[in-house]
């Protein structure tokens, strides 16, 4: 249905042209895309793979030049062909799942999906046009996948000081991360190797994440975020990276602020789309974190970008249609990509684990730094594919280990950034909130009923209560939404889906759920059928304001707030508590709801935060027992948690927050390895202060 | 045999001497814990919007950069730069003006940030608060960095 819609409105006509027409005239007279001017029309006629190859090789021997992007010859005529043209192609699951190679293999792949691009593809939306900058650790320019679509005056090496970002140094063991990342969204559909989501796109690289860059300097954060003549150029940003480990003031320290809603000025005051991981919270092997499969203590929100309205948080799906067995999960995750388990096993990755390991099976393949020496893959690596020793049809398939496979949150992100630019090469007019509505409204629920399955490898449904005063599991008694009230001694560690007042089906594993490339095109037609869908106007963002203080003394200064609001007493440790409500007057709708903690002598990592709307919907925005633990975390200052479960949802009305703390003095249920400042409770002069916004829409 | 004795004094003194100069390399983004705090000893502090921040000693002469320590324990860097946003055309004058005055002014049109940088981290507090005065609506602050993102 979608497929005939979206066909449908291609051939409708626009300022009395069929748009094809339109475009073909416009790419023949040579009002194409130049990266300096508006972006290409939706169906830009390209210049052919050996040329785009030709011109870019040029320019990458001449880094000085600026020349504009349009090439010297367009064959006119509209690319239809998926991705069958690339010879590694069977093992892009996210892109086709139906014909996989992965398909043989039932144990780690099946009843998982793809990200609809196929239809996309025929259509000959392919991103052109469209300019994508990869934030990461620098960009093998000269792999044969990724040097056509390379755009120099896209593109910085802080080490080298021109605009030819390698990595600057091949042996770290991050050096491949940006080369991997890039090929995701941009790989050339040139008959070599994968095939990008957006293959057509432009594609810009930085080196600002690579482990060797010593000497960074702040002005260089200014540079990377749209600040400079080459990442001003950028339409999107792809942000495979995080620190979701730190503790943060948000907003307090503004920098992250200032910076965030910079990106809002560019492409002429519609905003930059800005895509970010939501981190690896569940990684069970990384010892930083909790040791157990179900139980994400690592909050996406941490990282203080991810409260921002414009930054657009991707996690994870697997082949088999789950969540990625590591990928972060939190109330601030807008929709979820692809990317897959470990790939430990087998020739190609779709080996299972075995029965110590956690979930494994395919991850998402890509490109890599040329040559078997160095790179994700290299002599010495997992499967014989990323030793470059594989053959099909008597044919090695990647003889000088110029591909790879990733996964990671770092995978998911970039597959969202190519479905972005397939949106974007079909109506350039799009603003940022249109983006990540359409996000959104294309996204489709996943894995229903997940939270009373086993779901993440060697644990536990995470609808499991969890008891606070001894911080071990119920057993098999399993909670919901309904099972956090004032006084409750337990609490389920996830809700599942919910769907809201609004009609939003929300989950902190999945966001609003897996985009649909097809649908999301069609939408992205749609609003430019009618420029009037398109929101062009800012999200409001008000003020924190105060709405409750516990503390063991009363302090001065709290004339905000009435009686209600004020505790006084030793902090209610191992159990829920009702911080109060606040009322919200402003006849809104919610985009999203923000909590801002501070406090001292209180244990943080002991601390769960939930809210419930005036609708009725609960969201809970910080798990108890979190990485805070480990750290012993007893003073915070303006640390932020968000929601989007009530996104859509009237703002008018009473909110509840309410505080599910655990035993501070009791070890969490699961193996937390080097526990520090243990126990972690405090009562004298502890001092707790909650405020709360709505950021309306 | 007394030489090499020495020769073994000498090693173990230069290994020392690596080891503790390793223990005071402060990396941003680093939780620094109770007792690495008061090793550092009495630290001058400036309060800023309701945050105590605390000045590192430099780590090497001739130094440029400022280590801070918040009120988290958690370490910073800053190169004695204020950022400022959301103000109005006039901003970088408005700098150039404002006592203490900048060692330099740089302005990212596309994204309309400004950074200021002055000639220690005292005068960026001063100038900061400076600027809040003169620039009531504009957004303005420390460039400190808290650590670097990591691939993730």
């Amino acid at each position: 249905m979608w497929l005939s819609g979206a066909l449908v409105r291609i051939k409708t006509t626009r300022f009395g042209l069929p748009v094809v027409t339109a475009t073909l005239l416009a790419a023949c007279d040579g009002s194409g895309s130049g990266l300096d001017k508006p972006m290409a029309h939706p169906l830009a006629c390209g210049p052919s793979a050996n040329v785009r190859e030709m011109n870019a090789s040029t320019r990458v021997m001449s880094a000085s030049i600026h020349d504009d992007m349009d090439m010297d010859v367009y064959p006119c005529e509209v690319d239809t062909s998926t991705g069958e043209t690339e010879p590694l192609y069977m093992f892009q699951w996210a892109l086709n799942y139906k014909d996989s190679y992965f398909n043989d293999f039932p144990e780690t792949f099946g009843g998982g999906m793809d990200l609809n691009v196929e239809p996309v593809h025929r259509q000959g939306f392919k991103g052109q046009g469209v300019n994508v900058l990869v934030v990461d650790t620098g960009l093998d320019v000269f792999n044969e996948d990724l040097l056509p679509n390379f755009a120099s005056e896209l593109s910085w090496s802080f080490s080298r000081r021109d605009n030819l970002p390698f990595p600057p140094d091949r042996s770290k063991s991050d050096a491949s991360h940006g080369t991997a990342v890039a090929g995701i969204i941009a790989a050339a559909q040139n008959g070599k190797g994968v095939m990008g989501i957006a293959p057509r796109a432009n594609l810009g690289a930085v080196d600002w994440l690579a482990e060797s860059l010593v000497s960074l300097r702040n002005q260089h954060v200014y540079q990377v975020y749209g600040g400079a003549p080459w990442s001003s150029k950028a339409h999107i940003f792809n942000a495979s990276y995080g620190r979701t480990m730190a503790l943060a003031s948000y907003e307090i320290d503004p920098v992250v602020v200032i910076i965030t809603r910079g990106l809002k000025k560019l492409r002429d005051g519609m905003g930059a789309i800005f895509i970010k991981g939501a981190g690896n919270g569940f990684d069970k092997r990384n010892l930083e974190l909790c040791e157990v499969g179900g139980y994400s203590c690592i909050n996406p929100a941490n990282d203080t970008y991810a409260l921002e309205p414009n930054v657009v948080i991707v996690t994870g799906l697997n082949a088999k249609g789950s969540a990625s067995s590591y990928a972060g999960a939190g109330s601030v995750v807008w929709v979820t990509g692809m990317a897959g388990e470990y790939g430990q096993r087998g020739q190609y990755g779709e080996g299972a684990s075995w029965w110590w390991e956690p979930n494994d099976g395919p991850t998402i393949f890509s490109t890599d730094i040329t040559a078997c020496r160095y790179g994700y893959s290299h002599s010495g690596a997992d499967t014989s594919f990323l030793r470059g020793q594989t053959q099909r049809d008597g044919k090695p398939d990647n003889p000088d280990c110029d591909y790879t496979y990733i996964n990671g949150t770092s995978a998911a992100a970039p597959t969202i950034s190519g479905v972005a630019a397939l949106m974007l090469s079909a109506n350039p007019d799009l603003t940022w909130r249109d983006v990540r509505d359409i996000l959104r409204l294309s996204a489709r629920k996943v894995d229903e009923g997940y939270e009373r399955l086993v779901r993440r490898a060697d644990s536990f449904p995470s609808a499991t209560m969890m008891d606070l005063r001894t911080n071990q599991l119920l057993g098999d008694v399993m909670g919901g939404a309904s099972a956090i009230f004032d006084g409750a001694t337990s609490f389920p560690l996830e809700l599942g889906w919910q769907k809201n007042a609004a009609g939003n089906d929300y989950s902190n594993w999945y966001g609003f759920g897996v985009p649909d490339a097809e649908k999301a095109v069609a939408l992205a037609l749609a609003y430019r059928e009618n420029p009037a869908l398109s929101r062009t106007e800012d999200v409001q963002i008000p003020d924190f304001r105060p709405v409750a203080y516990w503390g063991a003394f009363k302090r001065d200064g709290l004339n905000a707030l009435d009686e209600t609001q004020i505790r006084i007493g030793p902090f209610p440790y191992q159990q829920v508590t009702s911080a109060g409500k606040f009322k919200w007057d402003a006849a809104q709708m919610v985009d999203q709801l923000q909590v801002r903690l501070s406090g001292d002598n209180v244990c943080l990592g002991s601390l769960g935060i939930a809210v419930r709307s005036p609708s009725g919907t609960t969201s809970l925005l910080k798990l108890p027992n979190d990485h805070f633990r480990r750290y012993g975390i007893k003073s915070f200052m303006g640390y932020g948690l968000g929601s989007y479960a009530f996104y859509g949802e009237p703002a008018q009305g009473d909110w509840e927050i309410l505080v599910v703390a655990a035993n501070p003095d009791s070890i969490p249920f699961y193996f937390y390895p080097f526990l520090r400042g243990w126990p972690c409770s405090s009562n004298d002069n502890f001092r707790m202060e909650f405020e709360a916004r709505i950021i309306a829409q | 045999m007394k030489n090499s004795i020495r020769h073994f004094l000498h090693l173990l003194g230069m290994l020392l001497a690596l080891t503790s100069s390793a223990c005071l390399a402060l990396s941003p983004g680093e939780m620094l814990s109770q007792e690495e705090v008061s090793r550092l000893g009495q630290l001058p502090s400036y309060d800023i919007d309701a945050n105590r921040i605390r000045v590192i000693p430099p780590q090497h002469s001739g130094s440029e950069d400022t280590l801070l320590l918040n009120e988290q324990d958690v370490v910073g860097i800053s190169q004695n730069e204020v950022v400022v946003s959301e103000a109005p055309d006039n901003v970088q004058a408005v700098i150039q003006q404002t006592l203490p005055q900048p060692v330099s002014i740089t302005h990212f049109a596309p994204t309309g940030i400004t950074l200021a940088k002055y000639a220690d981290f005292a005068q960026s507090v001063q100038a900061m608060r400076a600027l809040k005065a003169a620039l009531p609506d504009a957004r303005i602050g420390l460039a400190v960095q808290f650590g670097r993102p990591v691939p993730q």
